[in-house]
């Protein structure tokens, strides 16, 4: 299991390279070191960073595009050039083959999506750099993030790993984990004004997703047991 | 002797395709199975119901007595599986796709693995995207065998190699046979590859195996009968075992399965009478081209001792 977990590692490098390259650059733009996105957002929410819509919507396109990347990559992976065939005829259960794959994916994701989050906290708490208090729950809904890019994650895995007629019904986990987890991850994080029975605490937005974190799991399970590896 | 491969009415349809229909095949353990068939014929498909990368839909597989598709994975510890076109991953090297293989194998014969590589005089430093096709049947061929596996299933190994890297890879396969006595089932379209190594045969002809006899028994039992005739050929109504029929001038060929006093008899019979009757021995290539062209005449031919 170890060897797989590696081999996933490794495999996912250049993911993960493309990742910490689009993070640092938000990173950069968010502590005001770079000014590519000088003007596309109010002025005053410069001052206020995580905590304001903008900026939040940049940080989940950016985690839920790593996410999901690496999950479509991770499974596709193994489907190129018949690698299937390779692998799944070694002597571990398919399950557990895959299971390997999916716990490194979750810790790269966890890795990638909480890294930049405690790099904005200890900027944010560095005197001089924020025109207010320090106040740590700058940072949480950035953290709070990490539950939702696992299940993109999942999401993209599992489009990768069902076969469908077409890309975009093959497509369609990743899609519905990107809409659903944006929406709730939104709601339970930022003010909308919307009636408090339609915004989701945030013990209920963890719940949801180790709920759906736990459905995808068993649905690629199923997928990797039914399907055939032709 | 007990079967390392058994099958029993395997079956498999893609869409309204039957790929592989009623397949019951014996592979006696020590045996070199060659597996052969055009492309399309379904022998890949079989091969992945063998090792359970398909499903069949219907019909039981067992390998080394053990059912396919309840089979533990550690099973698989004796039993390797070169696939079509020799997937490996393009990124690693030679050494780290031995550190990546190794663990899952607690018999791992380092040893042989270094041997292997070492014939074929392979940098374990390269990277498999820099190697020839050549270098990856070798290096897929030292990783499946350092495991020591008693059955290994290889699905068209020296497809896309040319005739000296084929003739090599053969010779290290021979020898690797002799070594251990091993089974080994293998699927090619190169019939002169198969003549060398197999020694007993089986061909799949549109899903269906219509040939599983000894290889020697399949060449005896094909002959071509060359009828020459005066003026122009007589129609030819059929005869037992004909699998192809065609007239060219005043020369009436004729492809027989189970050749014999019977078709003696009957071209002695026919009118008007051939002036030279001339029966040809095929190599395997030539029986197996003239066996699996006409598919709809394909007679069974099957040991009935093996």
């Amino acid at each position: 299991m170890f060897a797989v977990i590696l081999k996933e590692l490794r495999a996912t490098a250049w993911v993960v390279a493309l990742g910490a390259a689009a993070f640092a650059w938000f990173l950069s733009e968010l502590c005001g070191l770079s000014g590519t996105t000088r003007g596309w957002f109010p002025t005053n929410e410069m001052s206020y960073q995580l905590v304001t819509p903008g900026w939040l919507l940049w940080w989940g396109f950016v985690s839920a595009g790593f996410a999901g990347s690496l999950g479509l990559v991770m499974s596709l992976n193994d489907a190129s050039c018949g690698m299937w065939a390779f692998v799944l005829f070694r002597p571990i259960s398919r399950r557990r083959y895959i299971g390997a794959k999916l716990v490194a994916g979750s810790c790269l994701t966890v890795t990638m999506v909480g890294i930049p989050a405690l790099v904005f906290l200890w900027w944010s708490a560095t005197p001089g750099n924020l025109p207010m208090p320090f106040d740590w729950t700058f940072a949480l809904p950035a953290f709070e993030s990490i539950g939702w890019a696992v299940v993109v994650f999942l999401g993209g895995f599992l489009s990768g790993i069902r076969l469908a007629s077409w890309w975009w019904s093959r497509l369609w986990p990743l899609v519905a984990t990107v809409i659903l987890g944006l929406w709730f991850w939104w709601l339970a994080t930022m003010p909308t004004g919307l009636p408090s029975l339609l915004t989701p605490t945030m013990a209920q937005y963890w719940l949801l997703c180790v709920g759906m974190a736990a459905l995808l799991v068993t649905s690629i399970m199923h997928v990797v047991d039914e399907r055939d590896f032709a | 002797m007990p079967d390392a491969i058994v099958t029993d009415g395997l079956t498999k349809w893609y869409g309204s395709k039957c790929v592989v229909n009623q397949l019951s095949l014996r592979v006696p353990e020590g045996c070199v199975y060659g597996f052969l068939g055009r492309n399309g014929a379904g022998k890949s498909t079989t091969i992945k119901m063998l090792t359970g990368m398909v499903h069949p839909d219907d019909g039981t597989a067992s390998l080394l007595g053990q059912e396919v598709t309840s089979m533990p994975p550690e099973m698989r510890q004796r039993i390797a599986y070169l696939a079509e076109g020799h997937p490996l991953y393009s990124w690693m090297t030679i050494d780290a796709l031995m550190r990546f293989t190794r663990p899952f194998y607690p018999a791992w014969n380092q040893g042989m693995f270094d041997q292997i590589i070492e014939h074929f005089q392979l940098n374990r430093k390269q990277k498999v995207k820099h190697l020839s096709k050549g270098q990856v049947a070798q290096v897929s061929l030292a990783l499946g065998i350092a495991p020591e596996p008693e059955l290994l299933i290889l699905d068209d190994p020296t497809l896309g190699l040319d005739t000296v890297v084929r003739r090599d890879f053969l010779e290290s396969l021979i020898q690797i046979i002799q070594k251990k006595g091993r089974t080994i089932f293998l699927s090619s379209h190169v019939l002169g590859d198969v003549e060398r190594v197999a020694d007993r045969i089986g061909v799949m002809v549109d899903g269906v195996l219509r040939v599983d006899c000894p290889t020697d028994e399949f060449k005896q039992s094909i002959r071509r009968v060359v009828l020459t005739f005066d003026t122009t050929p007589p129609s030819f109504a059929g005869c037992d075992g004909l699998v192809a029929a065609h007239i060219e001038e005043r020369r009436l060929e004729l492809v027989i399965v189970g050749y014999g006093d019977s078709h003696r008899e009957l071209f002695g019979a026919m009118k008007p009478q051939p002036k030279n009757v001339e029966v040809v021995e095929l190599n395997l290539e030539d029986a197996f081209i003239e066996y699996t062209r006409g598919s709809r005449r394909a007679m069974p031919v099957f040991a009935g001792d093996s």
